[in-house]
């Protein structure tokens, strides 16, 4: 698989890079796209709901297994009408992550057109596809399974498939971890890590988050031990 | 020589004892130069050698009696005594006269006492001697006769001696004397007198040499005042002389006075200055290491502090400027503005150092390791200083921002390269000829993509403006500019930014130009302006070139749009001839026309939102004029004046006669209402969002539906007048309404207004038998079918054919049975004659119409 990166993408020295990733959220209109990356990059959840107008761009620095890589979130929005623009964004993504609602059925079943319209523009090798359940805490509304999303991200050829609570907290630095174990930047110490990820979201209850977050400003260190996620939320 | 000293000595212990520490020691006194003061012209250097001051002699209290004197005196006559006992009657009377001669007179008084206790101390011995030994009476006796072998001329020595003797007895303990030994008549009492005097000798030197070793260090001391001592008493002669010598003595001796204070004031002056120049030294000026640090050292903390320094010192420098004499002022400030110069083209070097490394390495920002090779605080910091120099500032701003855009610009056109490396897995940017959509999207995206990007570093090169570094004074720039470095980041964004302008616009117009496409036209404008959002959301300001070529392209595309509707209109609007078997229905192009513009409304409305067309959106929109797609001018254009002019005219042309010919008109008519009716239809479901009313101006939607109305109306009056004219109710009708309008009539009162009608001979009820009857007979069964199928058959509308029909009809059905009451009240004698002419009833003429 040849995921490594473009020469402008990343450069080399001496050991210790910096490289830049591409990241693309794709998905229905209302899953949790903004508010994923929202917890991600500044621990926060948001109750008030705000479309997303047009594409919207954040970056984040990760310090992780002693390499520095800076990821690029293009946050794209789920309405109709700006629907044209995503193509373009995915062209040059190293990753997209397709976003459902597990309360929402209709968006689980709209995964098929997202990763189709992916690979269009990717190809099959050369983009890490995830497939994410959002909205995790609302148990009672389920209305699609941990082992349907886990089918449908192995039949689709998803590499990493996780369940999250943006507004719990859940998952999402785990999640952002696995993809950037999953880069090729890490590839060479961690083949095992495409295996691992593509295992029960529910197995994977850990949390990247430490108290380390804040040792180096503007530079997520997620290196720490593994932690229930479901303690670090500020809601 | 030693003897002088001591004698010296005794003068100071004079003064000494003076103090109420009198006993003590004098301690040593502070020099005091007077090497410089040449008061006394005829003092001349420092004598070398030591002279002891003549003070005694030249001061009669120095004559007082003092410890020092009265030993010395002492010394001398024990002494002296001492060598009289020892040597016979004449040598001791001798010395004695020589010693007594050299006694001061002042001291007789003394002498004579000191004589007397002599005596009677040996007057006391000799009893004691009688009741000594006879060996001793023979001394006894001769020391008797020594001592009263008194005289006027040995008498004082007498005295002296005896009071030797009795400071002997006195102090016999002390000079451990042998009284025994000494009166022995005895060979060894010999001796033992005769080592007498060299004993108390021996005695007396030793103490003296004892109390002169314990001055030594004293007179060691006091050998160094001598000089200033000489000086300061010559000083004080010429001072006293000069005096004495001149009449006006006293003002001068002031005048001297007010010179040494004077002297003394510019000697305090001095020292103040001094302080003073130090303190300016060490504000005003960098040492050697400093100057060395500005001109050879590296860009680093310690370069930094000695920078902190020349700021200070420039700050400095300006309070002195505020002095009447600027001119140290100026001079420093000049040097330091050279210090400035050196150091702002050093920092300049090194931030573009900084720069060209980070370019050529492709760091896309401050990372970890970039920080290693080049601190980033350094830089930040070595920005803020540079901040201080404006025109290096700026040359280091333009800098940035033409190497950032020339990189800006290369990363923009290699999104194009179709020949990039294989290896690299991003499709190139290349305009499909399916999808120029697409190709504008992807530019736009890539656009974004680099803007997020540059923001990204360029927040991260400038975010020193938010900081605050210790030890840094806020640059002037930073204190006094804030608005200046408020936004910096911002501005050289849109500087490097706006290197791609150009080529963006170029290669967006181009797709424009060629675009033929109203819909694709308008998809372009839509890209066009979320991306406006966007980039001004990432910071571009809207001043900013790439954001005006964005709005510039987007007018292009509007007006493109604008442009393919006329287009279609010119290309399709033909002259159309309708023949008399004509359908009048509308024109071909109108169907198409309408087609390509609903389709638009729809895109619209789709791209556009619900939200869109909101009141409050509503306002913005009508302020947004000539830059939104659907503007008035272009709704006048696409909507309102292709039907209202273009069609109207297309039709009215294509029946010259109508005007003439009512036939004509009524077919004219149909056509207008089939077109309007069509168009209206159409237009329908846009008449609340892009249709609806702007500035209470009527909408298209309502201009449109007025036009209809107003056709429909006019069918509706000539279909009445055939109908009318078909029943031969015409002219009655005309009739009537000219005495008083039919549709007026309330009651049967309104009658009585056209009892004038009896005179016309027209309302002869043969007349109207004549006129009426049989064509109302022929026509009214017929009169619906008629109607509706050849005369509004043609419409393509039913419900206005039958709003039409029911119009006409009613208003028949309305005349005939007003008409027919009016002749019953005209000739109420021939009711029958009456209802005979008009044969049906008001039901049955109804039915007969197909009215309810």
């Amino acid at each position: 698989m040849s995921t490594a990166p473009s020469a402008s993408q990343q450069t080399k020295k001496s050991g210790k890079t910096l490289s830049k990733y591409k990241i693309v959220f794709l998905g229905e209109q209302g899953v949790g796209k903004t508010s994923l990356i929202t917890r991600f990059m500044y621990d926060t959840f948001d109750d008030h709901y705000q479309a997303t107008i047009g594409i919207d761009f954040l970056s984040k620095t990760m310090y992780l297994d002693d390499k520095t890589i800076r990821l690029q979130l293009w946050d794209t929005a789920g309405q109709e009408r700006f629907r044209s623009l995503i193509p373009s964004y995915i062209r040059d993504s190293r990753v997209a992550i397709v976003v459902y609602d597990i309360t929402k059925k209709k968006s689980f079943d709209f995964i098929d057109k997202w990763i189709e319209d992916v690979k269009n523009e990717r190809g099959e090798e050369n983009v890490i596809l995830c497939i994410v359940g959002n909205k995790n805490d609302l148990t009672d509304e389920r209305q699609v399974t941990i082992e349907e999303g886990q089918e449908k991200a192995k039949k689709l050829g998803a590499k990493i498939f996780m369940e999250t609570s943006t507004k719990a907290g859940y998952n999402v630095k785990n999640l952002f971890k696995k993809i950037a174990k999953s880069l090729p930047e890490f590839q060479d110490s961690n083949s095992n890590i495409i295996n691992e990820t593509t295992g029960a979201a529910s197995k994977t209850n850990n949390n990247a988050a430490g108290s380390n977050d804040t040792s180096k400003a503007g530079v997520i260190d997620i290196s720490t031990a593994d932690q229930q996620e479901q303690s670090t939320c500020q809601c | 020589m030693e003897f002088i000293d001591y004698q010296d000595f005794s003068v100071a212990d004079t003064i000494a004892s003076e103090t109420p520490t009198g006993d003590s020691l004098p301690e040593p006194m502070q020099r005091l130069n007077l090497s410089t003061y040449t008061g006394n012209p005829s003092v001349s250097s420092m004598d070398t050698n030591f002279k002891l001051p003549d003070i005694i002699s030249s001061d009669s209290k120095f004559a007082n009696v003092t410890l020092y004197d009265k030993m010395s005196q002492y010394a001398a006559i024990s002494i002296k005594a001492l060598n009289s006992n020892d040597n016979e009657g004449k040598v001791t009377q001798d010395i004695g006269h020589d010693n007594l001669t050299k006694i001061p007179t002042t001291k007789n008084h003394d002498s004579n006492k000191i004589v007397r206790d002599l005596n009677n101390m040996v007057s006391r011995s000799s009893v004691d001697l009688k009741s000594l030994d006879t060996k001793n009476l023979v001394l006894s006796k001769k020391l008797s006769k020594i001592l009263n072998d008194y005289n006027s001329s040995n008498y004082k020595s007498t005295i002296e001696l005896k009071r030797n003797l009795k400071f002997l007895e006195e102090n016999k303990s002390n000079i451990l004397l042998d009284k025994e030994k000494l009166i022995s008549s005895e060979y060894t009492g010999t001796l033992s007198r005769k080592t007498l005097r060299s004993d108390i000798e021996n005695e007396v030197l030793k103490e003296h040499i004892k109390v002169l070793e314990e001055f030594r260090p004293i007179i060691r001391r006091m050998k160094r005042f001598s000089g200033p001592l000489d000086k300061i008493r010559d000083e004080s002669r010429f001072i006293l002389s000069e005096t004495e010598d001149q009449s006006q003595g006293k003002n001068r001796n002031i005048r001297l006075l007010n010179t040494i204070d004077s002297l003394r004031n510019d000697m305090e002056l001095i020292k103040l200055k001094k302080k003073l120049l130090l303190a300016i030294k060490e504000k005003f000026t960098l040492n050697q290491v400093e100057d060395d640090i500005i001109i050879n050292g590296k860009i680093n903390n310690e370069y930094f502090d000695v920078l902190n320094k020349v700021i200070k010192i420039n700050e400095h420098a300006t309070y002195l400027l505020a002095l009447p004499q600027d001119k140290a002022g100026g001079a420093l400030i000049e040097k330091v503005n050279r210090y400035n110069g050196i150091i702002s083209k050093k920092i300049f070097n090194y931030l573009m150092d900084f720069i060209y490394n980070f370019e050529s390495n492709e760091w896309s920002t401050f990372d970890r390791q970039y920080e290693n090779v080049y601190n980033t605080k350094t830089f930040h910091r070595a920005l803020v200083y540079l901040s201080n120099d404006l025109e290096f500032f700026q040359e280091f701003i333009n800098k940035v921002t033409s190497v950032r855009s020339k990189s800006f610009l290369d990363k923009f056109l290699s999104q194009f390269d179709i020949n990039k490396k294989k290896n690299n897995d991003i499709k190139p940017i290349v305009l499909s000829a399916h999808d120029p959509i697409r190709y504008i999207s992807d530019l736009l995206a890539s656009i974004h993509s680099l803007i997020a990007n540059e923001a990204d570093f360029v927040k991260s090169l400038f975010k020193f403006q938010y900081e605050e570094f210790e030890n840094t004074p806020k640059s002037i720039l930073q204190e006094n500019q804030a608005e200046f470095l408020n936004g910096l980041d911002i501005k050289l964004l849109n500087d490097i930014v706006q290197s791609i302008s150009n080529t963006c616009r170029i290669r967006i117009e181009q797709i424009i130009r060629f675009e033929e496409s109203d819909t694709i036209n308008f998809e372009i404008v839509q890209l066009l302006e979320l991306y406006h959002l966007m980039f001004v959301k990432k910071g571009i300001t809207k001043e900013n070139e790439l954001i005006k070529n964005l709005d510039s392209l987007k007018k292009t595309s509007n007006k493109k749009i604008k442009v393919c509707f006329t287009k279609f209109l010119t290309d399709n609007i033909k002259s159309i001839q309708y023949g008399e078997n004509s359908d009048l229905l509308q024109p071909d192009w109108l169907s198409e026309y309408l087609n390509k513009l609903v389709e638009f409304f729809e895109l619209y409305e789709r791209r556009k939102g619900p939200s869109s067309f909101e009141p409050d959106i509503d306002d913005q929109f009508s302020s947004d004029e000539g830059n939104s797609t659907l503007d008035k001018k272009m709704l006048d254009t696409v909507a309102k004046e292709p039907f209202l002019v273009t069609l109207i005219k297309q039709l009215n042309d294509a029946f010259p006669q109508a005007r003439k010919n009512e036939h004509t008109k009524l077919s004219l008519l149909t056509v207008e209402i089939n077109c309007f009716d069509l168009i209206k239809t159409r237009l329908q479901p846009f008449k609340n969002t892009i249709l609806k009313p702007h500035n209470d101006q009527e909408s298209i939607f309502d201009l449109v539906n007025d036009k209809l109305k107003d056709f429909v109306s006019q069918m509706k009056e000539i279909q009445s007048k055939f109908l009318f004219e078909s029943t031969g109710l015409g002219m009655y009708n005309n009739l009537f309404n000219m005495i008083f309008p039919i549709d007026s009539i309330q009651d049967e009162l309104d009658y009585d207004m056209y009892l004038s009608l009896n005179e016309n001979p027209l309302m002869s009820l043969s007349t109207i038998n004549e006129n009426v009857h049989e064509k109302l007979n022929e026509y009214i069964p017929q009169a619906m079918t008629d109607i509706q199928e050849k005369l509004l058959f043609k419409l393509t509308s039913p419900s206005i054919a039958d709003e039409i029909s029911e119009n006409c009809f009613q208003k028949l059905s309305k005349f005939y049975d007003v008409f027919q009451k009016i002749l019953i009240h005209l000739n109420p004698e021939n009711e029958q004659h009456v209802l005979e002419i008009l044969n049906f009833t008001s039901i049955e003429f109804h039915t007969l119409l197909g009215l309810e």
